[in-house]
């Protein structure tokens, strides 16, 4: 049975990723247009971004909603 | 973007991309003061049907001096917040630095423009009681001075503002 994660429980990858792909948290929020706070939020747990943000992040790090996302410690 | 959140934008200064997170943001603070002002609306219209008959003027002091309140409240709640939140600071990269100095020195130019127009209008308006010809007050020396005294303080205010909101950004962790 899956566990809805809580917010500020989540675990995301997305500032791993997006240093592994050498970009800045600026150049990550110009590329998929949002404010650089937001991916600061987003990296720290503190917001939980809508599908439609999701799936944009994870096209511009080239990677899939399940790894960008997926907690696997929580979800079985 | 919406028009509705283009207004917003504007009104409250924000800067930057409008985004889901902002958008929410904001219409959060927009629901909590509406909140409020259904609170007051309750409060004064039992106010109102208490007062109606024994004290007329009192009530419509009473509702004058809450009207502004309510109006100007709501306002300064939601800029707060966008303060807090830092939505009107303009994060850049190190090399942009001087082009967006200059981007907002020309913003300030046309703003203070607007400012000085807008207040000479109205300026002129508010003195015809004093002298009857309102194209007379327009063009009056007098008039002149003050709008533009004015909207130097105005220039000056904003590009304080605008030079203090410009952030150089390295990332957060």
């Amino acid at each position: 049975m899956t566990k809805l994660a809580k917010e500020g429980d989540f675990i995301n990858r997305v500032k791993a990723f997006r240093q592994e792909k050498k970009l800045s948290q600026l150049a990550l929020a110009e590329a998929i247009g949002v404010a650089r706070q937001t991916i600061n939020l987003i990296e720290n747990n503190k917001y939980n971004p809508s599908l439609d943000l999701c799936i944009k992040l994870a096209e511009t790090l080239d990677t899939d909603l399940d790894t960008l996302f997926w907690d696997t410690r929580n979800h079985t | 973007m919406k028009l509705h959140y283009r207004t917003l934008k504007h009104f409250f200064g924000l800067e930057g991309t409008f985004d889901e997170y902002r958008q929410n943001q904001l219409n959060k603070w927009i629901s909590q003061a509406f909140t409020w002002i259904q609170l007051y609306l309750l409060i004064m219209l039992i106010i109102a049907t208490t007062l109606q008959n024994s004290h007329p003027k009192l009530l419509i002091t009473l509702l004058m001096i809450g009207n502004v309140i309510v109006l100007i409240a709501p306002m300064v709640y939601i800029q707060r917040k966008v303060n807090q939140e830092n939505f009107n600071v303009i994060e850049i990269d190190a090399k942009n630095y001087n082009s967006t100095k200059q981007t907002l020195l020309k913003r300030t130019h046309f703003s203070t423009l607007l400012f000085f127009i807008v207040f000479h209008l109205i300026a002129s308006w508010q003195t015809l009681s004093s002298n009857g010809n309102f194209i007379a007050n327009i063009f009056s020396i007098k008039q002149i001075v003050t709008s533009l005294i004015a909207s130097i303080f105005f220039w000056i205010l904003i590009r304080l503002t605008s030079l203090r909101n410009i952030r150089v950004v390295v990332d957060e962790d």
